[in-house]
């Protein structure tokens, strides 16, 4: 393929897809501003760039403000209303600990008004490097491939590293073979390039060629793969991996059948997906969809297949009556045909979404984004599920379609990931239906009134730690339920920012119940003790702002 | 919008995936499927095991959008179960390029084979660094194709398989270059840098090797070779901004269309230099560019265009010339119009027995499904393509012979029809002109595509265009030919003229060819009558992968060729089916 990527627009749309739905946020001016210092141990680190973005989860780069560190690494910005935001430093070749799952590790901070916040410090580490060759069966270099890297932690477990390697292409191999994977935490490392052994993992309109997964010094049993020990910014060279001979890909064929009438669907979407195995049952992996579509006579294929396990099925289109599980197909070693996916006629459901309360120029706005979503209980059909456009009309009525029979669940989203409503009652034609209700095959359902409302209500608080240190890198979060409510659903919440602070937002006045679990360090078994903690706190909200302090012991054995 | 990605989905192939869903599908005998088969191999004379073969059907005909196979061990290849249509064939493996880069289509049909010859492209290393001489890290690396081998203007693109950063070291290296001279900048947030957030993405870019794109310098790469030390001062310098906001386009939930992007363009360049999105819930529509650089830009706004969106839900914008000289811009108002689309017939009428030999009848089975039906921008010999020639909007009729062009921007086009093999020729193309709105206007009743070529308004919806297809078509072929131990010029081109005043006006009467190296020329799908041959310099500035519009088309131009065959009237009476093999064409 010529390679080229002309950046049509269509091109570009799609590949924004998932950062089109973060809807970048304004800072507003202000007189508060946070400030600290970027250091590695007592070392301060001048010239690192600095990006903060309004928001509990930050945002788009176009709206942040931009620093860098002075001589004495200290860093500044000023000028800030009253908000939530996030802190990123650009230093790729330095390691810290985030509070979230990122690409890129940061801080939340919520600033108060008039605030001159200065302790935001951020202690790094100078990362580390991983280099080498990857070379084919012949010797000759594998261009272009992405090597996989897994640390080993502390209690013997594996876990894929992932860091920035996906979006800055590190640890993708150029036109020598040669990889350099830099920015990495002090660790042991398995390198390894190649498909995993039935670990779900898939690669739609992948191309090239498919190796099995080999692990570095050239071995494919993982039994044998060695460890890649690197220290604080050392650099590891010669981690070469020679392959062994590439996989045959294969083609499959098939056609999409109403299962009910037996014909051909024409111009309906396909997917397909690996299935992996957990314990006896064959689950649907990964998943994609091949934006491509049946043809007249219903047929579809699918190529670049490795020997495997698969699921093709169905991706509705928008307004489609249609849903399909997966049909299952084994790739051993040639071209497999006669697939055959049975597409169901789903059932639908239409009413209303009322909102509840006054209906201000902001709920006006944020009723525009509002979407309705299904869901079924105790889903073991392994129906894949896409993720449907919003489907609330201007007017409030709304209509789903090709929905997959159970105990269904209905609740709504916001399309902008800022929801202000909560749910106040779901009924069908008067009947509290906000725990699940019946939905049999092919059903018509009707009469559906969704209620919902968005108050002033904000609860602010304050989490201390006491017994202990809360671990570097944890996750912790606090969420609002609301009791007594129609649903007893979760209402949000907020992270935890650099001093332990968080703030939930458009609450209808209630009484509510806060949760804080425990921290959880991704790729670190918490103790059972430390399991079981969690603190709750109950609280009244009116239509101001409530203070909550909440307290979380952290001391083993308890 | 449907889900796009769940949880890998690669890039890679979106290139060809723009397909609508089938439509109308007619009652008529099932077409027998085919086959298309190759080779790829490497310049090395070695077969390119694992290069990657990819297919796309033109119009609805294909299975799933793209077919996509890779070649064995041998380098050869079969994509089978393939329904009679048009297709693209490419091929490609990581750091090979094909020899020449091409801006035109080909296309193949059930049957055909074809092989590939592939080369390493060319290497671009260097480091980038501050003021300071520190390197500077993940920064994204762009690079602008902008001369072809000779030197000589090409339209611009980013010319990437992946994007590019900095390690931690400030080095980079971009492989697979085609040959030709390039542009390498750091920073900035480029059209082809997305992903997290970057502190590079408000900076201005930094051209090698440290500055402007006014101040940059070019640096040329042949095929196989590796140019060593484009080391990028990196000037960190924060430009300016452009907002705005879009007006019209789809009145209901962005979400549904994919949403509303708007581009920005380098003028006269159209190299594209960032990409924005209007928020989806916006209800102000804004958008804003920054760290722009000075200089003259074009901005275009797109909504829908083809990735599953309805073509009643495509919008483009007119484009919209923004100088930016020491200052931001605020307050610009692009303003969506639907886009167009033209809707048509194509209609065999194959001669009788007696008057076409069976011997010159095509032995394809399925015309017209094989027929390209594609239109070419008319610019008025103006250089503001929107987008290159092999991106227009193609389309391959059904069974019936029903076409549909979509998601075309306003302009004056002429259809440029791809005849399956060399028994067709395009006869005539009408336009039948909507019913008088009232029996005083007088309107056409019939407009003359041929002649005219095809005026579109923004959202207008064209329909009962005919093309009439006929068989007999004649075909002419030769040599240039010098004096005794006269060298040819490398560069010419052949233009094949009606000598017939009563269609001296019917463009679809003109051709024009380049010459091989060795002077040959040749013409084919011609309809049949005098023609006159006339052999003129290719201009100097004209790039071969960007070739001049068809001199045909500028009516004054035209005249003056007419005259100049006159004068040296290289008169050729082609009769149906008739090929002229040995035209000795002599140059003066």
């Amino acid at each position: 393929m010529n390679s080229v990527l002309r950046f049509s627009l269509v091109v570009l749309l799609i590949i924004s897809g998932a950062t089109i739905f973060a809807q970048p946020k304004d800072i507003k001016p202000g007189n508060s501003s946070i400030s600290g210092r970027v250091a590695v141990g007592d070392k301060p680190l001048p010239g690192i760039s600095l990006s903060l973005s309004a928001g509990q989860f930050g945002g788009n780069s176009q709206k942040s403000m931009n620093t860098k560190t002075e001589a004495d690494g200290r860093y500044k910005f000023s000028g800030l209303a009253a908000d939530s935001y996030r802190i990123v430093p650009n230093a790729m070749s330095y390691v810290f600990e985030s509070d979230r799952m990122s690409n890129q590790p940061s801080k939340a901070v919520i600033l108060g008004e008039n605030e001159v916040l200065d302790n935001i410090d951020f202690s790094m580490t100078r990362g580390s490097v991983i280099t080498g060759k990857i070379t084919d069966a012949d010797g000759h270099p594998v261009i272009e491939q992405r090597v996989q890297l897994e640390v080993k932690q502390a209690n013997g477990q594996k876990n894929r590293y992932f860091g920035a390697m996906n979006f800055f292409q590190m640890g993708v191999t150029d036109d020598r073979g040669i990889y350099r994977i830099f920015g990495l935490p002090a660790g042991k490392y398995f390198v390894s390039v190649g498909d995993g052994k039935n670990n779900g993992s898939i690669s739609i309109g992948g191309n090239s060629k498919h190796y099995p997964q080999t692990f570095y010094p050239s071995v494919e049993n993982e039994a044998d793969a060695q460890i890649v020990e690197v220290t604080e910014g050392s650099e590891a060279t010669d981690i070469n991996i020679r392959l062994g001979k590439s996989k045959q890909t294969y083609e499959a064929r098939g056609r999409i059948i109403d299962a009910t009438t037996g014909q051909p669907l024409s111009g309906v979407g396909l997917g397909y997906g690996a299935m992996i195995k957990m314990g006896d049952r064959t689950r649907l992996g990964a998943y994609g969809d091949t934006n491509g579509h049946t043809n007249a006579k219903g047929e579809f294929s699918i190529s670049g297949l490795s020997s495997g396990t698969y699921g093709a099925f169905l991706v509705p289109d928008e307004g489609s009556e249609y849903y399909s599980e997966p049909a299952i197909f084994e790739v051993a070693d040639s071209d497999f045909n006669g697939l055959e996916v049975n597409a169901q006629r789903g059932a639908s459901i239409s009413g209303v979404v009322i909102i509840d309360g006054a209906v201000t120029p902001t709920v006006q706005a944020q009723f525009r984004n509002l979407g309705v979503f299904y869901n079924v209980q105790n889903n073991n059909a392994n129906t894949p599920m896409f993720r449907r456009p919003p489907t609330v009309n201007p007017d409030g009525t709304f209509q789903l379609k090709g929905l997959q029979p159970g105990k269904g669940i209905l609740g709504i989203q916001s399309i902008n990931g800022n929801n202000i409503f909560s749910v106040l009652r779901l009924e069908k034609d008067g009947v509290d239906i906000a725990r699940g209700f019946d939905v049999t095959a092919g059903a018509q359902i009707t009469g559906v009134k969704i209620t919902i409302g968005s108050g002033s209500g904000i609860i602010r608080g304050q989490v201390n730690f006491v017994g202990g240190t809360v671990p570097p890198g944890a996750r912790l979060g606090v969420s609002a339920r609301r009791l007594n409510s129609a649903n007893n659903m979760g209402f949000g919440g907020g992270q935890l920012d650099a001093r332990g602070r968080f703030v939930i937002e458009n609450l209808i006045p209630g009484e509510y119940e806060l949760l804080l679990n425990p921290p959880f360090v991704p790729g670190q078994q918490p103790s059972p003790a430390m399991m079981r903690k969690r603190v709750t706190q109950n609280v009244t909200v009116g239509n101001g702002e409530v203070s909550v302090t909440l307290t979380m012991d952290l001391s083993e054995g308890k | 919008m449907r889900s796009l990605l769940i949880i890998t989905l690669m890039l890679f192939p979106l290139l060809i995936l723009a397909q609508e869903k089938n439509e109308a599908v007619a009652d008529v005998t099932p077409r027998p499927k085919g086959k298309i088969t190759g080779r790829v191999m490497g310049d090395d004379g070695q077969p390119m095991e694992g290069a990657s073969v990819s297919v796309g059907a033109i119009g609805n005909k294909s299975l799933s959008g793209w077919h996509q196979v890779t070649a064995d061990d041998e380098g050869n290849f079969v994509i089978e179960n393939l329904p009679p249509t048009a297709y693209t064939v490419q091929a490609g493996s990581t750091a090979f390029v094909l020899p020449v880069v091409s801006t035109e289509n080909k296309y193949y049909h059930l049957g055909d084979t074809v092989n590939f010859t592939l080369v390493k492209g060319g290497v671009i290393t260097g480091q980038v660094t501050n003021a300071q001489g520190e390197p500077v890290i993940a920064a994204p690396i762009g690079i602008i194709r902008v001369r072809d081998a000779e030197g000589r203007k090409v339209s611009e693109q980013g010319w990437f398989s992946r994007p590019r950063k900095t390690d931690d070291r400030g080095m980079y290296r971009v492989f697979g270059l085609p040959a030709g001279r390039y542009l390498v900048l750091a920073g900035g947030k480029r059209a082809y840098s997305w992903g997290p957030q970057n502190s590079y993405d408000t900076d201005t870019a930094s051209y090698y090797p440290a500055g402007s794109r006014d101040s940059a310098t070019e640096v040329a790469v042949s095929l196989g070779e590796e140019i060593n030390g484009i080391n990028i001062r990196y000037r960190g310098e924060k430009g300016y901004s452009i907002s705005g906001k879009v007006l019209g386009g789809p009145t209901e939930n962005l979400l549904a269309f994919g949403g509303i992007s708007v581009a920005l363009q380098s003028h006269p360049g159209h190299s594209p230099e960032m990409y924005t999105f209007v928020g989806l819930t916006d209800p102000t529509r804004s958008f804003s560019f920054y760290g722009v650089a000075d200089g003259e830009y074009d901005l275009v706004a797109n909504a829908g265009g083809g990735w599953g969106v309805e073509e009643k839900d495509s919008f483009f914008s007119t484009p919209r010339r923004i100088v930016i000289k020491g200052g931001s811009v605020a307050n610009i108002e692009l303003r969506l119009s639907p886009t167009s689309s033209v809707e048509g017939k194509v209609e065999l009428a194959v001669k009788q027995e007696k008057e076409v030999k069976t011997e010159c009848k095509s032995a394809r089975t399925s015309i017209p499904e094989e027929l390209v039906i594609g239109l070419r921008r008319d610019n008025g010999g103006k250089d503001d393509e929107l987008r290159p020639q092999n991106e227009m909007p193609v389309d391959a009729p059904n069974e019936k012979g029903e076409f549909k062009l979509k998601y075309l921007e306003a302009g004056h086009y002429h259809p440029n029809i791809v005849l399956p093999d060399e028994t067709w020729y395009v006869k005539s193309i009408f336009i039948k002109a909507p019913a008088p709105k009232s029996p005083i206007e007088k309107i056409p009743a019939v407009t003359d595509a041929g002649k005219q070529g095809i005026s579109l308004k923004a959202g207008e919806k064209l329909k009962d265009v005919t093309i009439t297809v006929t068989d007999g078509a004649a075909g002419v072929s030769g040599k240039i030919t010098g004096e005794k131990n006269q060298a040819l010029p490398p560069r010419l081109r052949v233009h094949l003229l009606p000598a017939d005043k009563e269609v001296a006006e019917d463009l679809l009467r003109y051709s024009e060819v380049k010459t091989k190296a060795d002077g040959a020329f040749a013409f084919t799908n011609l309809a049949p009558g005098k023609y006159w041959l006339l052999l003129r310099n290719v201009d100097e500035s004209e790039a071969e992968e960007k070739p001049a519009p068809p001199a045909a088309w500028d009516a004054k131009l035209r005249q003056q060729l007419r005259r100049e065959a006159e004068a040296a009237n290289n008169l050729v009476d082609l009769k149906a089916c008739q090929r002229v093999n040995d035209y000795v064409l002599k140059l003066k």
